[in-house]
């Protein structure tokens, strides 16, 4: 695609505020979506630190370095922290960025609602930060909050559910302007099946954000009214159910793995076809597993909780339904090889992280396989192969997907190039980092080692030791991604504005590198 | 060029009212969800 006259007369008049007032007070997209990517760094620094107290306890079995309450504390604010104050406003941070310039639009359809949803997250963070020192400490219960556990907790819970509040409500917020801005916003000639897939993926992602967002608000309200008002929604001994809020929480919860995943899944298909040279392979086809992903995402939630004890015909249902998502997954990871296929392939660090996605996203696909199985899953059912399961979907899929991202786009954004050379050494130190944390922990749930306890058995030894020291090498290889963005920004070499050959989106193709602080003032006309 | 509906080149006070439909239908939908599942024990 290319646009089809010239935008030269918007750069001139470019007047960008100055001092803190510009970042308060901004609605627009690009400062709104570089807020929304070091809000979602300094979450993983924290979310980071909190796992590296939770590897330092493991090393050795026994109980060395904290108390098992505050312990459970970091389990559950490592997950809350990374989940929804990392991953996912790293890639609202890519969608804000990213989705006006793709489609041709001046701005998001909504500056100000765009404002406020990222002014959200700070007091949100603060809130789980906060809960920390709160009488009796941090809620240790989970990232799951599963009652009747919550319903005990001292006053941290009550911080912990507010912040879901708002954090839910900044994510409501986002997606509706994000759909908003997909539909109404394009430029001429941008017809929905011309979109690039990232902003595919982002449209598809908004409406389940917009479907199950809300469920979690409920099913956390229920828990606030059951710890203040005297209501029984999860207390047996006034007619209630506790597993009523884990049917709640994971229609909520599995629609999350793939809110997650699935604007991944749009980098990657952004940054593959760029470094093979060649358009990706199957564009409709994309478009539709996405959409047959996100579909399934609604229909499979009880496989997370084969254990309560469940008819065996819904067993039968949730694990053949979870295995049919393999099939849409499947279309996307063999169209991502057949894009490779014959292509003009080069590796520079994003193609990296993208490949890397590619076999490690893979191990992590194949392994939630195996825990669809019910008669499995009961066995492995809290322990360390879920851990291993879920941290290869999420860091290895998301998160690399999300380094990728930076790394394609920071010469556009900042109009600098990176270091390449150091790209490269970040990227084969978080790969082999990373596997050395979690594969490990694969064998070490086959072996029975319970997840979300301090102290272990004597077995479980050296799969432990081993894991720590990968998860240590992992967080210090990260001050590494830190030290070549500030290096890029500050002194970076000039960037082209088509700094990769073969990418061809709007971006890259109308607009200079970086892109002007208003971008198509005046639509571009697409052919 | 094929005609795209629902883009850019209409005029913005028209594009402005069909931003603030779409974003009522998709808050509506939200509302549904949050106020379905919160109510369904009552």
């Amino acid at each position: 695609m290319e646009a089809a006259h010239g935008h030269a007369h918007e750069h001139g008049h470019d007047h960008i505020p100055s001092g803190i007032m510009r970042w308060v007070t901004t609605t627009n997209h690009k400062d709104i979506g570089t807020m929304y990517l070091w809000f979602s760094f300094s979450m993983f620094i924290l979310g980071g630190i909190m796992a590296l107290v939770i590897r330092a306890e493991l090393f050795q079995p026994g109980l060395q370095i904290v108390e098992p309450e505050f312990f459970n504390s970091m389990t559950t604010y490592h997950g809350l922290i990374m989940v929804f104050g990392a991953i996912m406003p790293a890639f609202v941070g890519f969608a804000n960025w990213l989705i006006p310039m793709q489609i041709g639009a001046p701005d998001m359809a909504f500056p100000r609602l765009n404002n406020w949803s990222f002014w959200l997250l700070p007091p949100a963070a603060l809130l789980l930060i906060l809960a920390q020192f709160a009488p009796g400490g941090g809620a240790g219960v989970g990232w799951t909050l599963y009652p009747p556990l919550t319903v005990q907790q001292g006053m941290s819970m009550d911080l912990t559910i507010f912040a879901v509040h708002i954090l839910g409500m900044s994510s409501i917020m986002g997606s509706i302007n994000i759909i908003t801005t997909l539909l109404n916003m394009r430029a001429p000639g941008m017809t929905l099946m011309k979109l690039p897939m990232f902003c595919w993926t982002w449209l598809i992602t908004a409406y389940l954000l917009i479907a199950v967002m809300p469920v979690l608000a409920g099913a956390v309200t229920m828990l606030l009214t059951d710890r203040h008002l005297d209501t029984h929604f999860f207390n047996p001994a006034g007619g209630g159910d506790p597993v009523l809020f884990q049917h709640i929480f994971w229609f909520f919860g599995h629609p999350e793995v793939y809110i997650i995943a699935i604007p991944a899944f749009g980098v990657i298909s952004q940054i593959i076809p760029a470094f093979s040279r060649k358009p990706l392979f199957g564009y409709a086809s994309m478009v539709y597993a996405t959409a047959s992903i996100a579909i399934l995402s609604f229909l499979v939630w009880a496989h997370h909780m084969y254990t309560v004890g469940m008819p065996v015909q819904a067993q039968l249902y949730f694990m053949f339904a979870t295995m049919l998502i393999a099939v849409p997954t499947g279309v996307k990871v063999f169209n991502w090889v057949a894009t490779m296929w014959k292509g003009s392939l080069s590796f520079e660090t994003p193609m990296l992280f993208a490949v890397g996605f590619l076999f490690l996203f893979t191990i992590g696909g194949f392994t939630g396989l195996v825990l669809s199985i019910t008669p499995l899953d009961v066995q492995l059912h809290d322990t360390y192969y879920v851990v291993a399961h879920f941290h290869y979907v999420m860091v290895a899929g998301a998160l690399f997907s999300a380094f990728g991202g930076i790394y394609f786009w920071l010469p556009k954004w900042t109009g600098r190039m990176y270091d390449e050379k150091l790209g490269k050494i970040h990227f084969w130190l978080t790969f082999v980092f990373f596997n050395i944390a979690f594969f490990v922990q694969h064998f070490s749930g086959l072996a029975g080692m319970p997840r979300r306890i301090p102290d272990y058995s004597l077995q479980f030894t050296e799969f432990n030791a081993i894991s720590s020291i990968g998860a240590f090498g992992f967080g210090l290889s990260q001050l590494l991604f830190l030290y070549i963005v500030v290096k890029t920004i500050r002194s970076g070499e000039k960037a082209a504005q088509k700094q990769w050959e073969g990418a061809d989106s709007l971006e890259w193709t109308a607009l200079p590198s970086p892109p002007p602080y208003h971008s198509f003032e005046t639509p571009p006309l697409i052919k | 060029m094929r005609p795209t509906a629902g883009t850019m080149q209409d005029d913005r006070d028209k594009r402005r009212a069909r931003n603030l439909r779409t974003a009522l239908i998709l808050a509506s939908i939200a509302a549904a969800f949050f106020l379905g599942f919160l109510l369904q024990r009552f």
